[in-house]
């Protein structure tokens, strides 16, 4: 997508996160938007091959990448999820 | 149709900032072509002012509408009991509908969170540029369709000036000379006979605002 | 991807927390190593700031 809009403004803004406490028991919270036909069958395979990996991985399965929509990323920022990637 | 560009996020928050119940408010025609002000944007944007608030510990409700049109109430009006339980509406509209919203809503703020800019083509997806000013005299006869007022940017009548450069704009290399422009075009209308014709000089009293008009067909209907 | 993360940055998080993987249908041990990866990263980054600024508002009105 256009590049164009985060030029100048992001020097601004408190663009760069303030080092702050971690409280203790905090795991990290993460969101993985999985294209049905790539990464959700990996994912689907990890399994099937009992693969072990990180537990803070949750996954939504999307037709598509394609329909990943600016907004769902920003909603998942919003309640607070620590990180979320996109896989396809 | 309108074009727009949505205002620096900064200055956005700190219109915001001080109220409690704020709705970003889209309208659905021009500024959502322009991906500046549609419901879409509206929704970004009131994510974007709630995650800002969260971090400030700024307890505001944030949420986000839209319409198809702000320049019209009859589009407005029937939301309007829900627009007005909140006490700020941060319009992504054009300058028209913050406006118009503004007449309608009372006692409440309208603040825009778009810079309204001109009146554009698409030339392609996700491009736009000035081909008309909405001068209200106009000679797009005389000069092959092409708008010396809007797209010379001196708005000259009777051909460019010294400043042209190889079909190109003193003040940039980026804009074509217009007066080339309507060279050409004229060329290949086998019109160039208009380029000796003068135009007056213009009655820009039709350009400045406060304009408006009336339908006389409808003025009449009414009666 | 590169317009939303301009976007997070904007409003104060890191664009780190957002990132975009290729991989095939046949890739099961890439996914399990990316997810770790990731969890890794973000990890280090610590909790989100919007997180954080709820557990601290919850906190507050617990005490």
């Amino acid at each position: 997508m256009d590049k164009v809009v985060q030029s100048s403004e992001q020097a601004k803004a408190p663009s760069i996160e303030k080092s702050h406490e971690t409280p203790e028991g905090w795991e990290p919270n993460i969101l993985a938007f999985a294209c049905h036909y790539c990464a959700f069958a990996a994912a689907d395979l990890a399994g099937v091959m009992r693969l072990s990996y990180s537990p803070n991985v949750k996954i939504i399965r999307l037709p598509c990448t394609g329909k990943l929509d600016q907004i769902y990323v920003l909603r998942a920022f919003e309640k607070g999820i620590d990180g979320v990637f996109v896989a396809g | 149709m309108i074009t727009g560009e949505q205002k620096p996020f900064e200055e956005i928050w700190n219109m915001v900032k001080d109220f409690k119940k704020v709705l970003v408010f889209g309208c659905n025609t021009c500024v959502a072509i322009c991906h500046a002000g549609g419901s879409k944007e509206a929704e970004i944007l009131a994510s974007l002012l709630r995650m800002r608030a969260a971090q400030e510990g700024a307890a505001i409700e944030i949420n986000h509408a839209a319409v198809e049109r702000h320049c019209e109430p009859e589009f407005f009006q029937p939301g309007m009991d829900n627009v007005r339980t909140y006490d700020l509406i941060l319009s992504t509209a054009c300058g028209v509908g913050v406006n118009l919203l503004s007449e309608h809503i009372g006692d409440i703020p309208v603040f825009p969170a778009i810079n309204t800019e001109f009146f554009g083509a698409v030339p392609r997806s996700g491009e736009f540029t000035e081909l008309c000013a909405g001068c209200g005299n106009c000679i797009l006869h005389l000069t092959g369709g092409i708008c010396p007022i809007a797209r010379c940017s001196k708005s000259l009548l009777n051909g460019p000036c010294g400043g042209t450069n190889n079909g190109s704009c003193e003040v940039s290399p980026d804009i074509k000379c217009a007066w080339v422009q309507i060279y050409d075009r004229l060329k290949q209308l086998n019109r160039l006979d208009l380029m000796n014709e003068i135009v007056d000089a213009k009655d820009w009293s039709k350009a400045q605002g406060p304009r408006n008009f009336k339908v006389k067909l409808l003025e009449e209907i009414k009666k | 991807m590169e317009h939303v993360k301009g976007l997070l940055a904007k409003v104060g998080i890191d664009p780190e927390r957002l990132e975009m993987f290729n991989l095939s249908a046949a890739m099961g041990p890439r996914w399990a190593e990316m997810c770790n990866e990731f969890t890794e990263k973000i990890r280090g980054l610590g909790p989100s700031p919007i997180w954080l600024a709820t557990y601290r508002l919850k906190r507050n009105i617990k005490e």
